[in-house]
């Protein structure tokens, strides 16, 4: 009896050696574990789950009792014939164009705006932040009145006559997609600034001295010395400027609720209308799930541009 | 060393005392979105500690849901087994809610209580399914027409609008008289949501028209109504952005002559300096000329009990029922959020408590609609009401903002919600429920 427990224990010992030792030689995997589980329970998961509740037909009732039946593509071929869809299609691209093009113009220029000191640039850099400080409840809130037909917008633009009536940026079927991209372009300024201005301040100064030696203006510095060399933020501040943008909700929200008559819908706004407006679950899935494919796919883009380089 | 033991031990075993006590309680949750700082909020928090008074042995958790978030939380419950004991919901929500389970059958609890057998059968109707019946009705609103007197009186306007053709009149010689000022004659919501689609039922209804037919003569007159008046600058092109409150803020601001909106707007916006300020009156919803009286949506809320309360718990759970939905405490209720009653047996309470003459003549109007208040879920096909609803305000919008005529976006709309039933008999039964709630309110 003795002779056994003590040979089971040694066993023990030496399997508990062996994990010791494989623990030792594939510690990076053991670092990684938490990430891996925080992505698979936050990120890997919910999107199964999606694509699961995309192939059903899940409504607020059959979703409570559990009876929703497996319908295929159904849902997919449901949006691909809803005017909806395509309307939201066409005003996310409208969005996201607007939005990455003027967020980082702007951006980039404030950067080499700030890149050189001078007299109250401290002060002014704070107030280009000010987006991220003011809640966006508050802030979009503000927009909406802005562009009202009797909003500072409307009332500047006529007592300056460069219009007659107002222009009813968010009461007819063309505009409001417009005016939002707006609101939508100076929340997101502060984001391509700081990363393009990090990303300038850790450009070598020695390629400006160089630069200026060779006889280049400020142009062909811009062009041929801060563009190339900064061409990695660059990419990547446009990837993510993609990914955020496409996630934007309460900026629309806020200020029309995707309407009037869906011309502001974007897929976020849309797919949220499908679930908790009308309950319908699957198609608001299938909706989520076309748009993470979407974003994949400009994603792989950028990575593609980057990767050549 | 031994201190550290002594107190360690001290501290599990007041940890397990007060454990075993908290477990000698009985713990109520009632769960609704009245909001914090909300007069509704307080009263039902004073009813709730005076059953805790009279009953030591229960505990009762007052939990707040904001009102957009509340269906995705009951949803959430459902699924993981926590549903709280009571349960609010919105009148939209509740058949759909009745579906999906969420409630327990009260009826062999509740059909001897006065507030039950004196309800209002609309009222009965919405929360039974056959013989079953699944909650009770806290009390109703609906909309009506306000308007700042004082504006009305110079403008020289003596007579209210009561008809669809006075109402043009009146917005008429308004807008001649203050459109220089900003001040719009008129105001509604038209936001893209339910909101729009309950303003808009009255003017719908009253016209003979029907959700499941809108593609009728009577129903494209109605939208039709509307879009002149947004047309003709009599309401303002912001409607389709105007949430309920949007358009009380305006009206407490002296921008709007006047506007279609709840009761509930005497606790909200139209406070009593509001109301002495533009000497505020109501009066009922405009109707065609050939109608005989307004027909609106009932609004309100209904308290139900969990369909997975426990034996154990349910006595004591059906007894802060009766005890909230007893005349003097419901009607305590009622009054604090500006809501009428549902119930004969607490109409003479409600009238005790309103003790002001001022809220006697400003509520009037509210209670003479509600005798002929039709439910939304009945009149707009059951189930399929929410995407119902959003095809209406979809519609709505598209001819305010003028992309489409009222007749071309309600023909679109016709053909959208009766693709939305299974099969045509499906259909023709939802139309044949809402066609027969018209016929009964019209009487």
């Amino acid at each position: 009896m003795r002779t056994t427990i003590v040979m089971v224990v040694r066993l023990f010992f030496k399997k508990g050696e062996k994990l010791m030792n494989s623990l030792k030689k594939n510690r990076i995997y053991v670092f990684l574990l938490p990430l891996l589980i925080y992505l698979g329970v936050f990120l890997i998961y919910p999107i199964i789950y999606n694509i699961f509740l995309s192939l059903n037909n899940v409504n607020l009732i059959n979703y409570a009792t559990g009876t929703y039946k497996f319908i295929g593509l159904s849902n997919y071929m449901k949006m691909l014939n809803d005017s909806n869809f395509w309307i939201s299609f066409f005003n996310t691209l409208i969005f996201l164009a607007l939005s990455l093009s003027f967020q980082f113009t702007i951006g980039f220029a404030l950067a080499l705006l700030f890149y050189k000191p001078f007299k109250f640039r401290r002060l002014l850099q704070t107030l280009v932040m000010i987006p991220w400080f003011i809640p966006t409840i508050a802030s979009m809130s503000f927009f909406k009145w802005f562009f009202s037909e009797n909003g500072l917008l409307n009332n500047t633009l006529i007592s300056i006559h460069f219009i007659s009536t107002s222009i009813p940026w968010l009461t007819s079927i063309h505009l409001p997609i417009y005016a939002v991209s707006i609101a939508n372009i100076w929340l997101g300024i502060p984001f391509n600034y700081i990363l393009l201005y990090t990303g300038m301040q850790s450009i070598p100064s020695q390629l400006f001295e160089s630069a200026k030696i060779d006889g280049a203006n400020r142009l062909q510095t811009l062009i041929y010395v801060i563009i190339p060399t900064l061409k990695p933020v660059i990419v990547i501040v446009l990837m993510l400027g993609t990914i955020f943008t496409m996630k934007v909700f309460d900026p629309i929200w806020i200020i029309t609720q995707g309407g009037p008559a869906n011309s502001s819908q974007v897929f976020s706004t849309l797919s949220y209308s499908y679930a908790f407006q009308n309950g319908e679950f699957g198609l608001s899935s299938a909706i989520l799930i076309f748009m993470v494919l979407f974003v994949t796919l400009i994603v792989s883009i950028f990575k593609l541009l980057n990767r050549e380089e | 060393m031994r201190k550290g033991r002594f107190l360690v031990l001290s501290v599990v075993m007041i940890l397990i005392a007060a454990f075993s006590f908290a477990q000698q309680k009985t713990v109520i949750t009632i769960q609704d979105y009245l909001q914090p700082g909300y007069a509704g909020r307080k009263i039902m928090n004073e009813i709730l500690n005076e059953y805790e008074k009279a009953h030591p042995n229960v505990v009762i958790h007052h939990v707040y849901v904001p009102f957009a978030s509340l269906m995705q939380k009951i949803l959430e419950e459902k699924l993981t087994g926590t549903l709280p004991d009571i349960v609010w919901a919105d009148n939209p929500m509740v058949p759909s809610l009745i579906k999906a389970g969420i409630f327990m059958n009260i009826k062999p609890f509740i059909k001897d209580w006065p507030i039950w057998k004196e309800m209002y059968a609309p009222y009965k109707e919405l929360v039974s399914v056959g013989n079953k019946v699944y909650g009770l009705q806290v009390g109703t609103n609906n909309v009506a027409l306000f308007y700042n007197g004082k504006l009305l009186k110079e403008a020289g306007i003596s007579k209210l609008p009561q008809t669809w053709n006075e109402l043009m009149n009146v917005c008429k010689v308004l807008k001649s008289k203050f459109g220089k000022e900003g001040i719009y004659p008129i105001g509604f919501s038209a936001a893209p949501e339910e909101e729009c689609t309950w303003q808009f039922e009255p003017f719908l209804w009253s016209s003979g028209g029907n959700l499941l037919k809108l593609n009728s003569a009577n129903s494209i007159k109605a939208l039709q109504l509307w879009t002149t008046l947004v047309k003709k600058g009599y309401a303002p092109r912001e409607v389709v952005n105007w949430h309920q409150g949007d358009v009380g803020t305006m009206f407490a601001n002296g921008k709007l002559a006047m506007m279609i909106n709840g009761c509930w707007e005497f606790g909200w916006h139209v406070l009593p300096s509001i109301r002495k300020k533009y000497d505020v009156g109501v009066t009922e919803i405009p109707i065609p000329s050939n109608a005989i009286h307004p027909i609106v949506p009932f609004g309100g809320e209904i308290y139900g009990v969990s369909s997975t309360e426990s034996k154990e718990k349910l006595p004591v759970v059906l007894d802060l029922m009766k005890f909230i939905f007893s005349p003097r405490n419901i009607t305590k209720f009622e009054r604090s959020i500006s809501y009428i009653p549902v119930s004969g047996s607490v109409v003479s309470e409600f009238e005790k408590e309103l003790k002001s003459p001022e809220m006697e003549k400003l509520l009037s109007p509210f209670l003479s609609q509600a005798k002929y208040a039709v439910a939304r879920t009945v009149a707009g096909g059951g189930t399929f009401y929410p995407q119902i609803s959003s095809i209406v305000w979809n519609a709505i919008q598209r001819s305010l903002i003028g992309s489409q005529s009222p007749a071309q976006s309600f023909e679109e709309a016709y053909k959208k919600i009766k693709n939305l039933f299974p099969s045509k008999a499906a259909y023709i039964q939802a139309y044949q429920k809402a066609k027969l709630a018209m016929e009964r309110a019209m009487k």
